[in-house]
């Protein structure tokens, strides 16, 4: 792999804008990333670093942190997003991905952002699974200086429950009866060590290694500015994201709250509709970064 | 085909390149993939197309680097308003395929990369995608692979494709072959493009391209029916919430490409599997 003067250069035919598309590597994978930085403002001291989900759920949000990037870095904030090993356009193998290789590449990232932008403290924006990345990676660092997490999963089996749901749901919706149950397939994913789910493949190392993640765990010691955007059809905050607000503000952290009335279909192949996007969540982000101390 | 990711592979994943192309609805974003130094130069690149350019299993990620590892450039990139390209994310309509973006893939990789011969490879929608750049760049291109492809036009598929049970269930609702689809198949004929048609036999979009069999495909003239080629699986290929699936469909069309470039002057007949004479 070039080392970063070497990336720089042979990524500068490549910019958009100032936008940064380049390679970077974490444990000998090499791993894609794009760096935004900030067009105008003062924040040079920060720059955000987005975790994103798993499988479909990646492919389906990965708009939105894209467009994520380019909102901050028009408000100030230099930006950086990246994808893990076994994902995206990154190397590596998915099947022998860990949780802790997901939280390491995060480290990696943030490291990297770091270095491209100058800033000396990381905001974190979690993505569904991806805010279980980024609180195990504030949780090993010192450099974290807020975290807004969008739709987070509050437990790490939630996202193979989800996708194997989805699964069966398409199987009725098709008329087809399914002989099993979720546990039946999770059992069937530990057996077999890899699970085929809608546009996917599920695999045991990673469901071994996430199968305990607590979110409210991971961020126990957290006691920085959170945002927790909910992204549910519901009025209300739901009860873990409640207990998890409670539980930052017991710390004396403050906190933001948004709710986006939508429910998207985070572990659905989209066959001709777009990825997702939300101009609301765009804005609600825009305006909690705005209000950083 | 080995889906774990090999060790050629990862070291073409390490010479992989962002670039950025300019189209008529802003830039795209892709990445580019260098043939391995090592291998037999095929003097083709792949274009492998898809919304988002990892869309689904990331099987065109997986694509490039094989096809890398065994001497093919390629390129895989985000259409406008998918993944990081510019342009308004919209619904897409089955018979409007992006045309535009991949004739300014075509021609970012012959001016910037100096590539001269090219293979489209594309699943349903990305297969009409291939299909619409031989009317303007059928010279250059050596070979497209369609998969599943629409070859009609039906309204209701636009209407809520995310709920599963209200897509089309009954191939009648097709009610004939496009005007763009013919105008690509004629565009196709008349060009020096091998052009492999994958379909499930009991894909609907396999019911409609029935209809194009029957009224369009038995017009050509032998020499040009001769340059297409159509397989027609047991079951469906259009099934792109399967996994097993979809690696199929992707190992045949990589093995589709691959082969092509063994043997470039090989022609193609009507009924052999891959063009090939054996």
């Amino acid at each position: 792999m070039p080392v970063l003067p070497e990336l720089l250069s042979l990524n500068k035919r490549c910019t958009s804008g100032d936008e940064l598309p380049l390679f970077f590597e974490s444990s000998s994978h090499p791993l894609y990333g794009a760096f935004h930085p900030a067009e105008t403002g003062p924040r040079t001291d920060r720059v955000i670093v987005f975790c994103h989900s798993l499988g479909i759920e990646h492919m389906v949000a990965q708009r939105m942190q894209v467009l994520g990037a380019r909102m901050a870095a028009k408000a100030g904030f230099a930006s950086f997003y990246y994808d893990s090993r076994g994902h995206g356009d990154s190397a590596g193998d998915a099947k022998k991905l860990t949780f802790k290789d997901l939280v390491d590449d995060a480290c990696v990232a943030a490291d990297y952002a770091r270095k491209l932008s100058g800033a000396s403290k990381i905001i974190w924006v979690g993505v569904r699974f991806g805010s279980l990345i980024a609180a195990a990676a504030i949780a090993c660092r010192d450099d974290s200086a807020a975290l807004a997490l969008w739709e987070p999963l509050h437990h790490g089996s939630e996202y193979f429950k989800a996708a194997i749901r989805t699964t069966l749901f398409c199987k009725v919706a098709q008329g087809k009866r399914s002989n099993s149950s979720v546990d039946d397939m999770l059992l069937r994913l530990e057996a077999e060590g890899v699970l085929p789910v809608i546009g996917t493949y599920l695999y045991a190392a990673l469901w071994n290694s996430a199968i305990n993640l607590n979110l409210g765990q991971l961020l126990k010691h957290w006691s920085g500015e959170t945002l927790i955007a909910q992204i549910q059809l519901r009025p209300v905050l739901s009860a873990n994201n409640q207990r998890l607000q409670w539980e930052i503000q017991q710390r004396g952290a403050k906190t933001a709250v948004k709710l986006i009335n939508q429910e998207p279909a985070w572990s659905m192949l989209p066959l001709v509709r777009p990825q997702w996007t939300n101009g609301l969540l765009l804005e609600a982000t825009k305006e909690w970064l705005s209000e950083l101390a | 085909m080995n889906w774990r990711e090999t060790q050629p592979e990862r070291v073409r994943a390490s010479f992989e390149q962002p670039v950025v192309i300019r189209g008529p609805h802003g830039k795209l974003f892709g990445i580019v993939t260098p043939p391995a130094p090592e291998a037999v130069a095929s003097k083709l690149c792949a274009i492998l197309l898809g919304r988002n350019r990892w869309w689904g299993d990331r099987l065109s990620v997986k694509a490039a680097r094989w096809l890398a590892a065994r001497g093919f450039a390629c390129l895989r990139f985000d259409y406008h308003g998918y993944g990081e390209s510019e342009g308004e994310c919209k619904v897409i309509d089955p018979d409007g395929p992006y045309s535009e973006d991949a004739l300014a893939a075509i021609r970012f990789m012959r001016d910037e990369y100096g590539q001269e011969r090219f293979a489209l490879n594309g699943f349903c929608f990305d297969g009409r995608t291939a299909m619409s750049v031989v009317e303007d760049e059928g010279d250059s291109i050596a070979a497209i692979v369609v998969a599943a492809a629409l070859p009609g036009e039906m309204a209701s598929l636009n209407t809520h494709p995310e709920k599963a049970g209200r897509g089309i269930s009954d191939a009648s609702s097709v009610v004939r072959v496009s005007e763009n689809f013919k105008r690509a198949i004629k565009a196709v004929a008349a060009s020096n493009v091998r052009c492999l048609l994958l379909y499930g036999s009991d894909d609907i979009e396999y019911q409609n391209f029935k209809l194009a069999e029957a009224t369009l495909l038995t017009t050509l003239a032998p020499t040009e029916r001769e340059r297409i080629t159509i397989e027609v699986w047991p079951g469906k290929v259009h099934i792109a919430e399967d996994p097993d699936r979809m690696r199929e469909v992707t190992a045949r069309a990589l093995a589709w490409i691959d082969e092509f470039r063994q043997t470039p002057s090989v022609r193609c007949r009507p009924g052999v599997i891959n063009g090939l004479r054996s």
